[in-house]
């Protein structure tokens, strides 16, 4: 008797607690992010391109961040340099996919607000089947319940064995500015 | 007479510089792909496509960036454009279509899309540039 009694406070407590913990948002998750990066050269055509389909999960218990974009996802205003990007830059049939993995360093959810903190992310970009550490300052504040984030960095594409041929080395910038604009919402 | 010569050829050179600029001009900036216009490659349901991605990374080449048909229900209709159908596929609409107020969750629909390929992160395929074949 008395253990079906344990047995039934341990399972009330437990379902308590699940509820408890199962309500607290932990994921935020962004299905629309938007990055942009850009390698443009005074004087030449705009090399820019810009996603609005890649993926953001921040969880805040862990301060852990993961990003994916899928490289066809990127636009750019002129198609034949989309095509040549795809084609002989990034190669996207073998690697379709570009990520990022990394940690919010001294990051409190629950000290957000709504005027923007300096946040410092350390991790690793993931590209052309290279990987490249990348320690970078966000700028992330709250907006209703949504956790904003943005930030800019620089990479070269010789840090992912991407080679520019000569013909071109003169219109595409050496370092490309990656922007990112993330909307994650608890789900 | 000469005079006559040089004036021939200065005037055929420029037609052949003129074609020729043509031509490169529109290779250069030809328009980008248009989904309507193209031919589908395959028409599946959203729980199919994601299947054939999350089981053999082999069909990752035979979706990715090809034209396709999906259908299935609409699990969740999320910000701006995007709609989530069996929680397997997320749809991107194309920008300058006007059709979210008609999309609601529970719907069955069809749309016509490219295939950007797949989200390990999510485990969902995502297809952007849609238009709106099907929605009842």
């Amino acid at each position: 008797m008395k253990n079906l009694r344990n047995t039934i406070l341990l399972a009330m407590i437990s379902t308590v607690i699940g509820v408890y913990t199962g309500n607290a948002q932990k994921k935020y998750i962004d299905k629309n992010a938007n990055i942009v990066f850009e390698a443009s050269e005074k004087l030449f055509e705009e090399v820019k391109a810009e996603t609005e389909s890649a993926t953001a999960i921040l969880d805040t218990e862990t301060n852990e961040i993961a990003s994916l974009a899928l490289v066809k996802g990127f636009r750019f205003k002129n198609s034949l340099m989309q095509e040549h990007f795809n084609e002989n830059y990034i190669e996207s049939d073998t690697y379709p996919k570009a990520t990022f993995k990394g940690e919010l360093l001294d990051f409190d959810s629950s000290k957000l607000t709504e005027s923007p903190s300096e946040i410092l992310v350390d991790g690793t970009l993931g590209l052309h089947g290279k990987e490249k550490d990348i320690r970078t300052t966000l700028s992330v504040r709250k907006v209703e319940d949504a956790i904003v984030m943005e930030g800019a960095f620089k990479v070269a594409p010789e840090d992912f064995d991407i080679e520019i041929p000569k013909l071109v080395r003169s219109k595409i910038a050496k370092e490309v500015l990656v922007q990112i604009n993330f909307n994650l919402v608890g789900r | 007479m000469k005079m006559q010569k040089y004036l021939t050829i200065a005037f055929v050179a420029l037609i052949i510089i003129t074609f020729a600029s043509f031509f490169m001009y529109s290779y250069m900036y030809r328009p980008h792909r248009n989904v309507i216009e193209e031919q589908t490659v395959a028409v599946l349901s959203a729980t199919e496509l994601q299947n054939r991605f999350a089981d053999a990374n082999g069909s990752l080449e035979s979706f990715a960036d090809k034209i396709i048909e999906v259908n299935g229900l609409i699990s969740n209709v999320e910000q701006q454009r995007t709609i989530i159908v069996d929680d397997k596929v997320q749809i991107d609409f194309d920008g300058s279509s006007e059709i979210e107020a008609t999309l609601i969750k529970g719907n069955m629909i069809r749309v016509k899309g490219r295939c950007v390929g797949y989200d390990d992160l999510l485990e969902i395929v995502k297809i952007d540039q849609a238009i709106l074949i099907n929605n009842y």
